[in-house]
């Protein structure tokens, strides 16, 4: 009985059976995302304003580390979700760790940053920043989770971290430039919360979100 | 089949060869069951899990890369469906259900006659219901099947599951008032 449901799910499947074209590499499918992402990133960054003492800032090392090391988390991240999105990650797993290394040591860095400036509530005010982080924010989740609902990931949880990870660092980036701020409390509430809040949601709904 | 006619039979049939789909799927059942079958707490679960992985490999056929090997893709699928599979089942406690046929289990639980009588009657009307519209209603009621799941097993179009669906409910209703 089993045997001819399944011969004639097959059956079935073979008759629907339409010509596919197969997706492109990961790395070539993250490009266009990556540049639509940066041109984003640049409008939001020209629109908000740069932060008045910038190159005061980029002369700083601890400053430019910390760039390089979120966009670092936003490359790696980006391509490791374009990899995810297929089953088997074309059997290259240490693809995912890249990002979660480089996410790890920004998490040390701000940790770091929290022992040697000492960390304080902000005063509870609307911050235009949070506002900010979620206009950078907005078009490079949406480019990200298209671009990755295209394929069929067998890993939705993991899917999702990288989306928010390459997200959460991007916004960080933006707003550095922006925002002219260093307090760490106010970094730390504005920057950084927003995108762990959103993140926790999407989350929450990665099972539904990469259902196929 | 060796593993290298897999890779060959998946890179025709994304082209649309349908004989080569049909070997390919036919060819990939006892892998797959080899895969899912230990550590199930019940084996006649197999079968569904099989079907769920024959169809998300319908639906991710773009996703495999002819230039790399089928095997570990479709293992990827076997893998997920399963754990999915096993998810949904204990989730939805279908573990602790029990077939309106086992008689035995009524005898010893049901305790209430005045409340048994309206478990009969449900089975009874579901029993007078035309074959595949019964089975239609217990894929997407009971099992939980979304109307895609239910239309691509049984071959119909989405929208006649939820119309077959819809005037079982109707047949029903109509059975027991």
């Amino acid at each position: 009985m089993n045997d001819e449901r399944i011969g004639a799910l097959i059956e079935n499947l073979g008759q629907r059976l339409n010509p596919v074209r197969p997706l492109r590499h990961p790395a070539l499918r993250v490009m266009p995302v990556f540049i639509l992402v940066a041109a984003w990133i640049a409008a939001a960054v020209l629109f908000i304003g740069i932060r008045h003492d910038i190159f005061e800032k980029i002369a700083e090392g601890t400053y430019l580390f910390e760039l390089i090391l979120s966009l670092g988390v936003v490359g790696t991240a980006m391509a490791a979700a374009a990899w995810l999105a297929v089953p088997d990650i074309r059997e290259q797993g240490w693809i995912l760790t890249p990002p979660l290394t480089l996410m790890l040591v920004l998490f040390l860095w701000i940790l770091v940053r929290t022992y040697g400036e000492g960390f304080h509530l902000p005063s509870v005010e609307w911050s235009g920043c949070a506002v900010d982080g979620m206009l950078m924010g907005f078009v490079p989740v949406a480019a990200l989770i298209v671009l990755t609902k295209r394929g069929a990931s067998t890993h939705p949880y993991l899917e999702s971290l990288m989306i928010v990870m390459a997200v959460m660092a991007l916004g960080w980036v933006g707003l550095r430039i922006t925002c002219a701020s260093d307090d760490l409390g106010h970094c730390f509430f504005f920057h950084f919360m927003p995108f762990a809040v959103a993140g926790a949601v999407m989350g929450a709904l990665a099972r539904h979100l990469y259902r196929w | 089949m060796d593993d290298n006619s897999w890779d060959e039979l998946a890179a025709a049939a994304q082209t649309g060869d349908k004989n080569a789909y049909k070997r390919l799927l036919g060819g990939i059942i006892p892998y797959i069951r080899a895969i899912i079958v230990p550590g199930l707490a019940n084996v006649d679960w197999a079968d569904d899990i099989v079907q769920e992985v024959l169809i998300s490999v319908h639906k991710s056929l773009k996703t495999y890369d002819s230039t790399l090997s089928f095997k570990p893709w479709l293992t990827a699928i076997v893998k997920f469906r399963r754990v999915d599979f096993l998810r949904r089942h204990y989730s939805c406690r279908a573990d602790r259900q029990v077939p309106l046929e086992d008689t035995a289990f009524i005898e010893s639980h049901v305790t209430r006659d005045d409340i048994a009588g309206e478990w009969k009657d449900m089975e009874g009307a579901l029993k007078r219901l035309p074959e595949q519209q019964r089975k239609v209603l217990e894929m997407v009621k009971i099992q939980g099947f979304t109307a895609q799941e239910t239309a691509d097993r049984t071959g119909m179009s989405v929208s006649a599951v939820k119309v077959s669906v819809h005037r079982s409910i109707k047949k029903l209703k109509a059975m027991l008032e």
